[in-house]
C-alpha cells in the first residue's frame, strides 16, 4: 500500500469537502494545456500533449494490409497505448495491461465513431489497403490520460501526410515508398473528449492523478460538433442521471475551448 | 490492425438495407420492447454462486467464487476484497466463423468495466484481504452480451450468498435507423449507429456501467438513460423470481433443460 497516496487521497476528500481542489483550479477547470505538433519527424504524422504533469506523445504510422470481407473497399485505423516504465513508479513493462487496452480502445471509439477519417480513401485495390496506426506513448503520468491521448491523436492526425504507395495491378501488391509523401491526411473535423472525476457528490474536470485515485466515480465523454462520439464510465461507484446530463453539457462547452488548441498548436 | 479483426472479421454477413419494416424491428419488437429474458440460479455444483440467463438467443452462465484468499498476493488490499471477472467468449458462441480462444482486447476491456460495476455494489470492507472471482461464460452470443453478464453475475453473487448494497441490472440502448431502441438485437448492434450499454442499481437508481459508441445527440442519450430507467423493475422481477425458485419447488424446466450441463 502506498501511504502517501493514501494521505493524498484524504486530502483530496477534505478539500473537496470544502470546494477546493489540490492545486487550486476551479471544479471545471482544466490544467495547462500545450501541444506541440510533428515532435517525431521521421513518423507520418506526430504530436506531444502535455496536460498539466501529464505527457502523452501520439505517433502515426502507415502500413499496408488486406480489407476487412465485411468492408471489402475500406482501409483501416488501430489504436495502441503504451504505458513506458518511465511514465510512473507503478507502471510495469510487458504486454499493455487492462488500464493501456481500456485507454486505447475508448480512444479508438470516439475517432472511429465520429467518422472524421475517410477510411475509403485508404482503398489501394481489392487486396491491399492503408492501415493508419495510432501509437499513443506515456511518457509521464498525472492522471487524465484519455484527454491527453484525445488531443494528441487529433493534434498528430491534423499533421500526419499520407505515404506514397507504389503499386502493382498485375501481381495485387503494393508498397510503401518511406520518406515520400502524397499530400496531407484529410479530417472531416475535430474529436475532442473531457474526463470528470466525481469525489463526495462534487464534479471535477481533469483529473490529476491523486483526484483519480481518490474518485468514487468517474466519466470520459468524447464529442465532436454535437455529437458524442463515444462515452466511457470510470471507477466503482454510480452515477445518477442528472450527474451524467450536467456532465455532457460541461464536454460540449469545453469542446468549444480544445478545439482552439488543436488548431492553434 | 487487431482490434478491428477481433471486432469484424466474422461479420460477413450481408448488412441489411433497413433495420425497420412496417414500424417493426427486424424480429418483430417494437421500438421499446425487450427480448424474451430467463434467469436461473444454481446451476453448477462446484461454484459457491451460479447462474444462467437466456435472453434473447444469448446464452451466458456465470460461476462465483470466494471470498477467498487474494492470490498473487500483491494484488490484495489490506481494507477490502478485490473483484475479479473473467468476461469469456466460447469459440463457437457466434452465428459466424470460430473466434479465437481466450482473452483478446475487448475481453480484457469488458472483464475490467464488468469488475468495477461489482467492485462498487458487493460490501468488499467485509473480506479484507482476500478475492472474489466471478467467472462468465458466453455460450452463445447475440447482441448485448455484457449486459446479460452484469444482469447474471449479480443474481450469481447474490446466490453465493455475498453481501451488495444493492442488486444491479443491465440493458443496452441501441440506434437503428435514426431511431432509439430498447435492447439491441445482434444486427441492431452490427449495422445500427450506436450501442449504449448500460447497468442501474435496482434502487438507488444509479449507473454502474454506461458506455456509448456511435454518434448519439445529447437528447436521444436521455432518452436511452430513461429508456433504460424503466426496464429496471421487469429484469429486477426476473432476478428476483430466480432466486426465489431456489426456494421452492418450482424448479425452471425450461431453463434446466436448456442448459446442458450436470
Amino acid at each position: 500500500m502506498d501511504i502517501l497516496e493514501e494521505i493524498g487521497k484524504r486530502s483530496v476528500h477534505d478539500l473537496i469537502a470544502r470546494g477546493i481542489r489540490l492545486d487550486n483550479r476551479k471544479l471545471l477547470e482544466y490544467r495547462k494545456i500545450k501541444i506541440q505538433k510533428n515532435v517525431v519527424p521521421n513518423a507520418n504524422g506526430s504530436a506531444l500533449c502535455k496536460l498539466g504533469k501529464t505527457q502523452v506523445l501520439a505517433g502515426i504510422k502507415f502500413g499496408i494490409g488486406a480489407p476487412y470481407p465485411d468492408k471489402p473497399d475500406e482501409g483501416a485505423i488501430s489504436f495502441n497505448a503504451e504505458f513506458t516504465g518511465l511514465a510512473s513508479p507503478t507502471f510495469e513493462l510487458g504486454p499493455p495491461n487492462q488500464d493501456a487496452i481500456e485507454l486505447a480502445r475508448v480512444v479508438d471509439r470516439g475517432f472511429r465513431s465520429s467518422g472524421i477519417i475517410d477510411l475509403k480513401k485508404f482503398f489501394i485495390n481489392e487486396k491491399n489497403v492503408l492501415v493508419l496506426y495510432v501509437d499513443l506513448h506515456v511518457l509521464d503520468f498525472d492522471g487524465n490520460l484519455f484527454d491527453a491521448c484525445y488531443l494528441a491523436t487529433m493534434a498528430a492526425l491534423t499533421n500526419t501526410k499520407k505515404p506514397k504507395v507504389e503499386v502493382d495491378n498485375v501481381n495485387k501488391t503494393a508498397k510503401i515508398i518511406y520518406g515520400e509523401f502524397d499530400g496531407n491526411l484529410e479530417l472531416q473535423g475535430i474529436v475532442t473528449s473531457s474526463t470528470f472525476a466525481v469525489v463526495k457528490d462534487k464534479i471535477m474536470l481533469d483529473p490529476n492523478r491523486l483526484e483519480e485515485s481518490a474518485m468514487d466515480a468517474g466519466i470520459v465523454m468524447a464529442v465532436q460538433d454535437d455529437n458524442l462520439v463515444a462515452v466511457q464510465k470510470l471507477g466503482y461507484d454510480g452515477l445518477t442521471k442528472q450527474q451524467i446530463l450536467n456532465m455532457v453539457d460541461v464536454s460540449f462547452q469545453k469542446h468549444q475551448e480544445l478545439k482552439k488548441f488543436v488548431q492553434e498548436s | 490492425m487487431e482490434e478491428m479483426k477481433e471486432n469484424n472479421s466474422n461479420q460477413e454477413q450481408n448488412q441489411p438495407k433497413q433495420l425497420f419494416v412496417n414500424g417493426k424491428r427486424l424480429d418483430g419488437r417494437s421500438e421499446y420492447e425487450m427480448r424474451e429474458l430467463k434467469i436461473a440460479a444454481n446451476v453448477l455444483n462446484s461454484a459457491n454462486g451460479s447462474s444462467y440467463i437466456h435472453w434473447g438467443k444469448n446464452k451466458i452462465v456465470v460461476g462465483v467464487y470466494g471470498p477467498k484468499e487474494c492470490l498473487p498476493k500483491h494484488t490484495s488490499d489490506i481494507f477490502k476484497a478485490i473483484i475479479k471477472s473473467s468476461y469469456r467468449m466460447a469459440p463457437f458462441c457466434s452465428s459466424e466463423g470460430r473466434d479465437k480462444p481466450g482473452p483478446n482486447r475487448r475481453s480484457i476491456e469488458l472483464s475490467k468495466v464488468i469488475s468495477n460495476v461489482f467492485e462498487g455494489l458487493v460490501v468488499t470492507e467485509a473480506f479484507p484481504k482476500t478475492e472474489i472471482d466471478i467467472f462468465i461464460e458466453v455460450l452463445q452470443s447475440d447482441g448485448g452480451t455484457r449486459c446479460a453478464s452484469i444482469t447474471a453475475a449479480s443474481v450469481a453473487l447474490a446466490h453465493a450468498g455475498i453481501p451488495m448494497k444493492d442488486m444491479v441490472v443491465a440493458i443496452a440502448c441501441g440506434k437503428a435507423d435514426g431511431k432509439i431502441v430498447l435492447d439491441p438485437s445482434k444486427e441492431e448492434d452490427n449495422f445500427g449507429e450506436s450501442d449504449i450499454p448500460m447497468a442501474i442499481t435496482v434502487h438507488s437508481k444509479k449507473f454502474m456501467l454506461l458506455q456509448l459508441d456511435g454518434k448519439v445527440k445529447k437528447e436521444e442519450l436521455e432518452k436511452a438513460l430513461d429508456l433504460a430507467l424503466n426496464s429496471v423493475e421487469t429484469i429486477y422481477n426476473k432476478q428476483k423470481s430466480a432466486l426465489e425458485n431456489l426456494y421452492s419447488q418450482k424448479l425452471d424446466q425450461d431453463i434446466e433443460a436448456e442448459l446442458v450441463m450436470d
